[in-house]
């Protein structure tokens, strides 16, 4: 099971069979309820939205388009938005944004099924981010794992929105130059 | 304003919009110019990709025990033809509390509900008998929201349905650019395949339809909004059975 590409698994596990379903939750599953139980800091709530982030990948892989990004980006943003949607009817902070970062450091990475792919893109991206000044990743980590908006984003920072927006479209700018990204905005 | 100023407009605000934080008037107008500007949507999609790219470095950590089995017998429950307890108590809790604009439908009259709240704590009595009157207005056996879902899984509009005499659904999905009369509401049926309910009618920046069921509601097995090229835009779940 584990030679399967990530697509085809995908198509297996959308097919509702048990056995591919559970090697596609396994292959995915440290990664999903990582990003949970690190932006909602609850076990269980984090479980709920894995398991929720999960369901609603089988829900939606006919829409799936491997054209524009790979299975893990697209479960993780699923994963990502049932966050934000359960941290908007809390109050009290998010995680700091440092704990984020200063954890991709440190994180071994995915377990030995996903290493041969994963570990590679994530390395790329690890490095890629750290490139970056300080005040355009924190910007970045901000908007993507916490849904801050530039407005937020000054706020929290003590900037100017200008310098906000700045610092998010410099530092996406300087991502994609580092993941050698064609666009050149 | 030129053509190449629009596209430098337009680029400026792809970053924001492409980590999910952008507003949806940007949102709106950047979709309706990608759709026309080959460049920009290559942009568009290079930019989202790198957005997406940076959700790999999030932390890894393995869930509880046996977390892949829930997840397998969850989705066996939901292909089930009956539904688990345990699920149908789970959507139970997610009640509609907002005023709503307009319906088709007599509980719609009476001033129900806009927005999906879910709620994991509060006095689930006082709630539970609020929907029993809800549902007792039209011999309701069943009335939820669901969210419409882009491909990303980011929600983009709603859905309400009622399970009763009549039973019907109101749905809400937002233009993005495009002219209501382009995107349809069809709902896919264990019984008859999938019907057409109908085109979107504009609602301010948002197109909606409000229509009776022509099946019962146990029948439904999802809702999507569909573009001219018969492709899904947007998908909403099914409702559990009542």
């Amino acid at each position: 099971m584990w030679s399967l590409s990530d697509e085809k698994l995908l198509a297996g596990f959308a097919s509702g069979d048990p056995e591919q379903g559970a090697a596609f939750v396994r292959r995915y599953q440290a990664r999903v309820y990582g990003l949970a139980v690190h932006l909602l800091r609850d076990p269980d709530a984090a479980e709920e939205v894995a398991q929720e982030a999960f369901i609603r990948a089988w829900r939606h892989a006919a829409s799936y388009d491997g054209s524009r990004g790979q299975v893990a980006t697209w479960l993780l943003t699923i994963t990502r938005n049932l966050c934000r949607d359960a941290l908007r009817s809390r109050r009290g902070d998010a995680v700091d944004p440092e704990l984020i970062l200063a954890l991709a450091i440190e994180d071994s990475g995915p377990g030995p099924e996903e290493q041969a792919v994963m570990d590679s893109e994530c390395d790329r991206v690890r490095e890629a981010i750290w490139t970056l000044p300080h005040d355009q990743r924190r910007a970045l980590v901000l908007a993507a794992f916490l849904g801050r908006t530039a407005s937020q984003i000054s706020e929290l920072e003590g900037i100017p929105v200008g310098t906000a927006k700045t610092r998010i479209r410099t530092g996406m700018r300087k991502l994609r130059a580092a993941l050698e990204v064609g666009y050149d905005g | 304003m030129t053509a190449e100023r629009h596209c430098e407009e337009f680029l400026r605000l792809l970053p924001e919009l492409a980590l999910g934080i952008g507003s949806d008037r940007d949102r709106k107008g950047v979709l309706a110019h990608v759709d026309q500007c080959p460049d920009c949507r290559r942009a568009w999609e290079e930019v989202s990709a790198v957005a997406a790219d940076l959700l790999l470095l999030a932390p890894t950590q393995d869930p509880p025990p046996e977390f892949a089995t829930r997840v397998v017998q969850r989705i066996a429950a939901e292909q089930a033809p009956g539904r688990q307890e345990g699920s149908l108590h789970r959507w139970r809790r997610r009640l509609v509390t907002a005023p709503v604009a307009a319906a088709a439908a007599s509980v719609l009259a009476m001033g129900l509900v806009g927005s999906y709240v879910y709620s994991t704590t509060g006095d689930e009595r006082e709630i539970a008998a609020r929907y029993r009157e809800t549902l007792r207005i039209a011999d309701g056996t069943y009335f939820g929201a669901l969210a419409l879902r882009g491909p990303s899984g980011e929600q983009s509009g709603h859905v309400f349905g009622y399970q009763g005499r009549p039973s019907w659904v109101f749905v809400v999905a937002p233009l993005q650019g495009r002219r209501p009369a382009q995107l349809t509401v069809v709902i896919d049926t264990r019984t008859a395949g999938t019907l057409r309910l109908g085109e979107l009618r504009p609602t301010g920046d948002v197109g909606t339809l409000g229509v009776t069921l022509p099946v019962p509601f146990p029948d439904v097995t999802g809702l999507r909004v569909v573009n001219e090229g018969g492709t899904t835009v947007l998908t909403a779940d099914a409702p559990p059975p009542p």
